[in-house]
């Protein structure tokens, strides 16, 4: 019969290093904030453009 | 096992969906060359098999019939393992040669009663179906002998919520050991964590072939590969 397979947490407790703490972060941020920004206000400066243009 | 020497070898059963990817070791390629080229190969199908509709259903009949109730992260993970430990059988490779599975190829293995691989399959198998049900997975290599070389692959994940047991903390996961519970690993003394990639937008590898003028001038990711051990 084998010998049981001793057991531990040597690479739990090595994962833990600050070297990993960033393992597999996910950025959230996609880089469209300035885009939808800008361009939700170029569609506001137009709209109000128009509006004053044809109702004014 | 980790750690042979190895060139890229696709038969015509590397094509199909669902087959074996079976990498011969060649003579004079550096450990390093061959430890990066296994983790590669290793994260690429734990990608391909994580998006794969397939392994999604199994993933979820497993936790469904462990009775893992909706938002139990940890019964879910622990289900998964106790799934692969009942499952899958352990083989060692042939000397000189790897063989990569599939997930999709281990499962329908697996259900005709025939499975068979080593730690890199199992880490394949595991990652899929964990990966397939939303977490983060990766390969977690390891030196177990102590000698510094990198001989053994584990399973590496996280809940999004913080547990009691783990807080936040990445868990390791022995798949090969059915007495080793979540967290417990054989004796470590080096770990090398890669993730793999859920977002990515690559070719499935069992789609690519290494074929036609892009692979002769060594634009293929794989003839990268060979024309580095080549050297």
């Amino acid at each position: 019969m084998l010998a049981a397979i001793p057991k531990g947490e040597s690479a739990y407790k090595l994962l833990q290093a600050p070297q990993h703490q960033q393992l597999g972060h996910v950025d959230l941020r996609t880089g469209e904030t300035w885009g939808i920004l800008l361009s939700g206000a170029a569609v506001g400066v137009i709209a109000h453009l128009l509006w004053s243009r044809y109702y004014n | 096992m980790l750690g042979r020497g190895y060139i890229v070898c696709r038969s015509a059963v590397c094509v199909q969906d669902g087959q074996v990817l079976r990498v011969k070791f060649k003579q004079g390629v550096t450990p390093q060359k061959r430890f990066e080229g296994v983790v590669r190969i290793l994260t690429d199908l734990i990608e391909d098999g994580l998006r794969d509709e397939f392994v999604r259903t199994k993933a979820i009949d497993i936790v469904d019939s462990a009775g893992v109730r909706g938002h139990d992260e940890l019964g879910e993970i622990r289900a998964v393992q106790k799934w692969i430990h009942r499952n899958a059988v352990y083989r060692k490779d042939p000397f000189g040669v790897e063989f990569f599975f599939t997930a999709r190829r281990q499962i329908k293995d697996i259900e005709a009663g025939r499975h068979n691989g080593d730690c890199d399959d199992f880490v394949i198998l595991g990652g899929a179906l964990l990966g397939s049900l939303g977490y983060p997975v990766g390969a977690l290599i390891v030196d177990s002998s102590g000698d510094g070389v990198f001989n053994h692959v584990m399973l590496v994940t996280k809940t999004f919520s913080p547990t009691k047991e783990f807080g936040g903390n990445w868990i390791p996961i022995e798949l090969i050991y059915p007495e080793f519970r979540l967290g417990q690993s054989v004796k470590v003394s080096k770990v090398y964590p890669l993730m793999a990639n859920a977002n990515t937008a690559r070719s499935p590898v069992a789609n690519k072939a290494i074929s036609g003028l892009g692979a002769l001038l060594g634009k293929h990711p794989y003839a990268e590969m060979l024309s580095g051990f080549k050297r």
